[in-house]
């Protein structure tokens, strides 16, 4: 029987890697193509020739596209750290619970994935604003006079931001600590650790890579975000793509809106190029997938 | 059967001393799951340096034992007492209790002499003498020089030793191990076990240890405890539980049987079963349980069932001659074995030293029987019998 299983996959093996199963690709590699790649490389090609690489000169005209590059960087560090102390808490619980409380908490991570963004935001900012719900409870219980400034700042931002990216965070992580040994723990209290040094020593060291997975991923993500930030936060504090935005649909200069895509794009990937050295990029994809 | 030469050990066994650390003792531990009782009013005192091996299918309780031994769960009933000392609701990491896992449970961002190195960590062990006592260790289970692999870099058998250093290094008194050699292959798993054997009597451990392999649990074992639906159904040597089996379900579990099903006659001496009555010794009536007109078997190891052609004499030893057609000959190397059927549905299984050509039965019909010496009598109390109880534990049963 196994003679002729080995035989089969020796003959599979022949086979020339382009067989009929890369056709079933191929609507979906023409799609990339036509709808991803062409416009992109016109794009670039547009920040250099509309009217010429002058384009790039924009950083030097003025401090704050540097500046706004900066928040953006500093926006999304905040916003992964958040992620990070409330997804790893909350990851480590779904791994140890039961299978019902399991199934409660990752439908409750998984709504953010279920509804639209947009009315996400909105919502928050119901929630957030001087004469919003939040600031409504506090003063009708007497705790403040003056509403406390919760959006049109950072913390709108990061508030935001974080509810949205959080599963980004918490599924990497769950998938890891999932793929840990259950008797690895044990064994080591059974050596002579108290649960706290077993955790320390040898759960959090074999659940670093989903960490590190979970935050390179909300940090790309973060850094291209628009709609939230453009609702939540304040000129002070907008994010690079409000830029963009502004410098195509208001200001009409396509070639220097071209130019700054081009560097958030640059930037982004020299970011997960040194974030890849310590992350296998395809550990923090292949960390989304669930049972 | 296999039997091994204890006397080779450099040094004398040490079992019980006095003042010999390791004496262990289960009183009527229980757990339950739910509705699922997992583990019933279990009894068990071993003395220091014993080696007991838990031995029973899947699902009987056996691993819930041990891990309600090294303190993982938390039992609902009863006492866990290791030299005098209640360790009911000590957590795992005080008791100082070593213990080997099914897969190792290696710690893999570690490299071996990290692993091994861990127990001592924990005890702030200086780190001079913690590269001595690491290096002891790896000395002990012959693996001198793989101190700085990772175990991914290591073969299961290898790995397994290193477990077992682990386990060790920190001095403990009693060593439990769960199926730690069911992932290997035949081979390793026999060199592996007189490994573990002759570490464990070197250093006068007291071990647990659980297979479902009785093979492996008759030839590492001073003793060895039968479990069945979350119960000790017995506890014996090995060579108790394989001469005088006290149940149905031992008799079956532990090696092969020929077990004739019927009711007891104690007045008359027999069986009353379905290929006729047969007789029993006096000394296998002394046993409790057996009750006039209760149901009963006699349980006939293949190895002790003789077969005669089918004129033979009766002889006086006979406790019962039974006619029988020859079914099926397997030849197994040393020995034949024989399925003869008796009567519909009803066979036995003889097992002969390969007989020369001269011995071999000449015709399908043949007379087999036994010594009255070699029928056991058991109660029948309605239990299945092991090869029963497999098969229904072939539905899924969580670990």
């Amino acid at each position: 029987m196994s003679q002729v299983a080995r035989q089969g996959r020796r003959a599979g093996s022949i086979r020339s890697p382009l067989d009929a199963w890369a056709l079933l690709a191929m609507p979906g590699f023409l799609f990339l193509v036509v709808f991803f790649l062409v416009p992109l490389v016109r794009m670039g090609l547009r920040s250099l020739t509309d009217p010429s690489p002058a384009n790039y000169r924009i950083f030097l005209e003025s401090p704050i596209y540097l500046r706004v590059l900066w928040t953006t960087i500093r926006t999304s560090l905040i916003v992964t750290v958040v992620c990070l102390l409330i997804g790893y808490p909350y990851a480590y619980v779904m791994h140890h619970a039961g299978p019902k409380t399991r199934a409660a908490l990752t439908v409750l991570v998984l709504v953010p994935f279920w509804s639209s963004l947009l009315v996400r935001t909105y919502a928050w900012t119901v929630l957030l604003q001087d004469s919003g719900v939040i600031n409504s409870v506090l003063r009708d219980l007497g705790l403040i006079d003056e509403p406390l400034q919760l959006m049109r700042n950072t913390l709108g931002v990061t508030i935001g931001m974080s509810h949205i990216l959080l599963p980004f965070m918490v599924l990497p992580i769950w998938a890891t600590m999932r793929r840990i040994d259950p008797d690895l723990v044990p064994a080591a209290e059974s050596l002579g650790a108290p649960p706290r040094a077993a955790f320390r020593k040898v759960f959090l060291p074999l659940s670093l890579p989903g960490v590190f997975a979970g935050c390179l991923l909300v940090f790309v993500l973060a850094l291209g975000f628009y709609i939230t930030p453009a609702l939540l936060g304040s000129p002070q504090n907008a994010m690079f793509s409000e830029l963009i935005v502004n410098m195509v649909s208001e200001r009409l200069r396509f070639g220097v809106g071209s130019a700054l895509a081009m560097t958030l794009l640059a930037v982004t990937l020299v970011l997960l190029a040194i974030g890849s050295r310590f992350v296998r990029l395809g550990d923090a994809l292949g960390g989304m997938e669930s049972r | 059967m296999v039997t091994v030469q204890r006397s080779e050990d450099a040094a004398p066994r040490r079992i019980g001393e006095p003042g010999q650390p390791g004496a262990l003792s289960l009183r009527g531990v229980s757990k339950l799951y739910g509705d699922v009782v997992a583990v019933r009013d279990v009894d068990l005192e071993v003395r220091p340096g014993e080696f007991v091996t838990l031995l029973g299918p899947s699902g009987s309780g056996k691993t819930t034992t041990l891990r309600i031994i090294a303190g993982f769960i938390r039992p609902d009933a009863g006492t866990v007492v290791l030299d005098g000392q209640d360790l009911t609701k000590v957590p795992p990491h005080r008791r100082g209790i070593g213990m080997v896992f099914q897969n190792y449970a290696l710690f893999p961002h570690m490299t071996v002499a990290g692993n091994i190195a861990f127990p001592l960590e924990m005890r702030r062990v200086p780190k001079a003498q913690r590269a001595r006592l690491v290096e002891d260790a790896l000395r002990l289970v012959r693996l001198e020089g793989f101190g700085d692999r990772y175990p991914r870099q290591l073969s299961g058998g290898q790995q397994q030793r290193v477990a077992l250093a682990r386990a060790l290094v920190f001095h403990p008194s009693v060593l439990l191990m769960d199926e730690p050699l069911g992932a290997l292959d035949k081979k390793l798993r026999e060199a592996l076990q007189l490994e573990v054997m002759r570490v464990a009597h070197q250093l006068g451990l007291t071990v647990i240890y659980v297979t479902h392999d009785q093979e492996e649990a008759l030839v590492m074992s001073d003793r060895i405890a039968v479990y069945s639906h979350g119960r000790i159904a017995q506890i014996g040597t090995g060579e108790e539980l394989y001469e005088r089996p006290a149940s149905l379900f031992v008799a079956d579990f532990i090696g092969e049987s020929n077990i004739f099903r019927g009711i007891l006659r104690p007045s008359a001496g027999v069986v009353e079963t379905a290929v006729g009555p047969l007789r029993a010794a006096a000394e296998a009536w002394a046993r409790e349980g057996l009750r006039e007109g209760g149901a009963g078997a006699v349980v006939v190891r293949p190895e002790r069932m003789w077969m005669r052609a089918p004129d033979a004499e009766p002889r006086p030893s006979d406790a019962a001659a039974l006619r029988g057609r020859i079914r099926e000959v397997i030849y197994l190397g040393s020995t034949r074995k024989y399925v003869v059927e008796l009567a519909p549905e009803i066979t036995a299984v003889v097992r002969t030293q390969g007989p020369r050509l001269a011995d071999a039965p000449t015709g399908p019909e043949v007379l087999v029987g036994w010594d009255l010496a070699d029928g056991v009598l058991v109660p029948d109390t309605g239990e299945e019998t092991a090869a029963e109880e497999a098969e229904e534990a072939a539905a899924p049963v969580p670990r």
